[in-house]
């Protein structure tokens, strides 16, 4: 039930994030409603008024049926690999019914502007401010700063190496996401200035504040998520169950962080903005609609920036238009579906196979388990015992519910161990090899004591 | 200063750029003096091709009404009250030519005529 808990902390992040971003398309600010651009004048004309309030309405149906609609996952907590399943289902369920009023609502405002002709600024337009494309990255944090994070990345994967080199992927991880930083903070510096007002004083400003707090957002972002790999190692260096959970916890939790970050840093962005432009006045506007085709998506080929800023949410888009936006479009979708669809297969097929014991012709053990399979030679088993209980600990690699234990494990006293039990079905067979121990089992007690006397038998016949 | 150039227009956007260019310095908002972004940081922020800010640099640089310097990058030419070309001069009574009789041919007068240059005149204002 712990386990339950503790994978709900992304349900609640993810949640907060969708329901307080898809609130904000209600209110009037940028100069947008429902993702399109309108004139303050607009916001008076009652139809408008309406598709608001029936937004509301709707909108407020779907978070809270969503909401009703994760209670069974609590109830699932015996089955962990169904649980799982659901969990990922629902996040796909509510990720897609929280667009369909927002789409509703997108189209009636669009068409309503048509017919009103409530057209803000020239179409077809490309505008550029001669002195902010040269000042622009005038403020910007230089990209030497991020040799502190490639460093405290580097230092991690060496600690990490003294702990366990099975673990170096972490290290690497931690550089990679550093690295991936360092990349966007290199397309920020070459993205084009934007030009939000006539007053060249003003333009310069904005662009230079702007990518000054991103480039340093993204420089602590990087320390950051370095600090976070270093939770992961700890969650799985530990060989006790209790603290694992609790590194787990933790390790999740901190996830809240950067999103805390990036959502402060850009609402200080849009206040700033907000502040220059209402003092000066000469805001330029510009109506890009109908590449916006619904709201949310942004495809426009005559537009050379890779990302744009988002008209629904906090932080930038990708420009499906280029081809550069196509590839990482595609890859992202590619990625996702890969994520979601191999991890829902490898859970259904845990349930359904056991691991199987042979001791094969060449005086082998042989244990036949997709993804951890092991096999080893009868030599190096050190002592073999029938035990009724297993130690205590962690999990390292592998697959580990309510009802069996597969994979690399810490345990207490003993170390390093593979497991491939039934939890809580004794006896086990314990195999004590040089380097590490094994634990097996069938869920059938008595074929579990064939298969040790099977094992005994073969050691004394090669003795 | 703001370029805001037309994609759908008739006009070629280099010529557009290059005409943007020169009404900004006869307005003042582009000074005597002041520097322009190079080819690359200006194609970048357009979103267009450089070969179309290079070919508008080429043909600014070579009416002259801007320098290019190998080392500090393109200026606004310091040499622009100079007395006028013959041939600017000659270039320009055609057009005025064009210009004038299509007026007329509409049924302008000579006085309409003089109070819209005088007002177009007066948007002027070099800046140094």
């Amino acid at each position: 039930m712990l386990m339950s808990i503790i994978f709900t902390i992304p349900t609640i992040i993810l949640f907060l994030v969708i329901v307080l971003t898809y609130r904000s398309v209600a209110t009037y600010k940028n100069g947008m409603l429902f993702a399109v651009t309108l004139p303050p004048e607009a916001m008076e004309h009652p139809e408008l008024q309406q598709v608001q309030s029936q937004y509301k309405q709707q909108y407020k149906r779907v978070w809270l049926s969503m909401l009703i609609a994760y209670i069974p996952f609590f109830a699932m907590y015996n089955w962990t690999a169904f649980q799982i399943i659901y969990f990922l289902l629902w996040t796909c369920t509510f990720v897609i019914v929280v667009v369909f009023p927002f789409r509703r609502a997108f189209r009636a405002t669009l068409e309503l502007k048509r017919q009103q002709d409530w057209f803000v600024g020239k179409k077809h337009t490309i505008q550029a401010d001669l002195r902010a494309a040269q000042l622009k990255n005038k403020r910007t944090a230089p990209l030497g700063l991020f040799i502190l994070p490639l460093a405290l990345g580097a230092l991690l994967t060496w600690w990490i190496g003294t702990q366990d080199t099975q673990l170096y992927s972490l290290g690497f991880g931690a550089i990679g996401i550093t690295l991936l930083f360092l990349v966007i903070m290199q397309l920020i510096r070459r993205s084009k200035s934007t030009v939000y007002s006539e007053n060249s004083d003003i333009n310069i400003a904005l662009n230079q504040s702007k990518r000054r707090s991103l480039s340093y957002l993204f420089f602590f972002l990087a320390l950051i998520e370095n600090l976070h790999f270093y939770l992961i190692a700890m969650l799985l260096l530990n060989e006790q169950e209790a603290m694992s959970q609790l590194w787990l916890a933790v390790t999740i939790s901190f996830s809240i962080l950067p999103i805390l970050l990036i959502a402060g840093v850009y609402r200080s962005i849009q206040t700033v903005q907000r502040d220059m432009l209402e003092l000066d006045g000469q805001t330029v506007y510009s109506d890009d609609d109908e590449y916006w085709a619904n709201g949310f998506t942004y495809h426009n080929p005559y537009d050379k920036s890779i990302m744009v800023p988002k008209r629904v949410g906090i932080g930038e888009t990708i420009n499906t238009g280029t081809t550069a936006g196509k590839i990482i479009m595609g890859g992202v979708v590619v990625l996702l579906v890969a994520v979601i669809g191999g991890v829902s297969f490898m859970l259904i097929r845990s349930e359904l196979t056991s691991p199987s014991l042979t001791i094969t012709a060449e005086h082998d053990i042989a244990i036949d388990y997709p993804m951890y399979s092991f096999t080893f030679d009868m030599e190096e088993i050190e002592e073999v015992e029938l035990v009724t209980s297993i130690p205590s600990g962690a999990k390292a690699n592998g697959e580990a519910t309510n009802k069996y234990a597969r994979g690399h494990f810490r345990l207490s006293e003993l170390g390093k161990t593979r497991l491939y039990v039934f939890k809580n079905n004794p006896p086990y067979i314990r195999l004590k090899l040089s380097d590490q121990y094994v634990f097996y089992n069938d869920i059938d007690p008595e074929v579990t004591k064939q298969l040790f006397e099977q094992i005994e038998q073969a050691i004394e016949a090669a003795k | 200063m703001l370029i805001s150039l037309q994609l759908d227009s008739a006009v070629p956007l280099y010529e557009q750029l290059r005409n943007e260019i020169v009404l900004g310095i006869a307005k003042g908002k582009l000074p005597i003096g002041e520097k322009l972004p190079t080819v690359r940081q200006l194609a970048e922020d357009l979103g267009i091709n450089t070969m179309t800010v290079n070919k508008a640099y080429a043909l600014l640089k070579q009416e002259g009404y801007i320098v290019i310097d190998r080392r500090h990058g393109a200026k606004v030419s310091g040499q622009l009250a100079h007395p006028i070309h013959a041939e600017y001069e000659a270039a320009l009574e055609k057009n005025l030519e064009l210009m004038i009789a299509e007026a007329v041919v509409h049924g302008m007068t000579h006085e309409q005529f003089q109070k819209l240059c005088e007002n177009t005149f007066s948007q002027m204002n070099i800046q140094s």
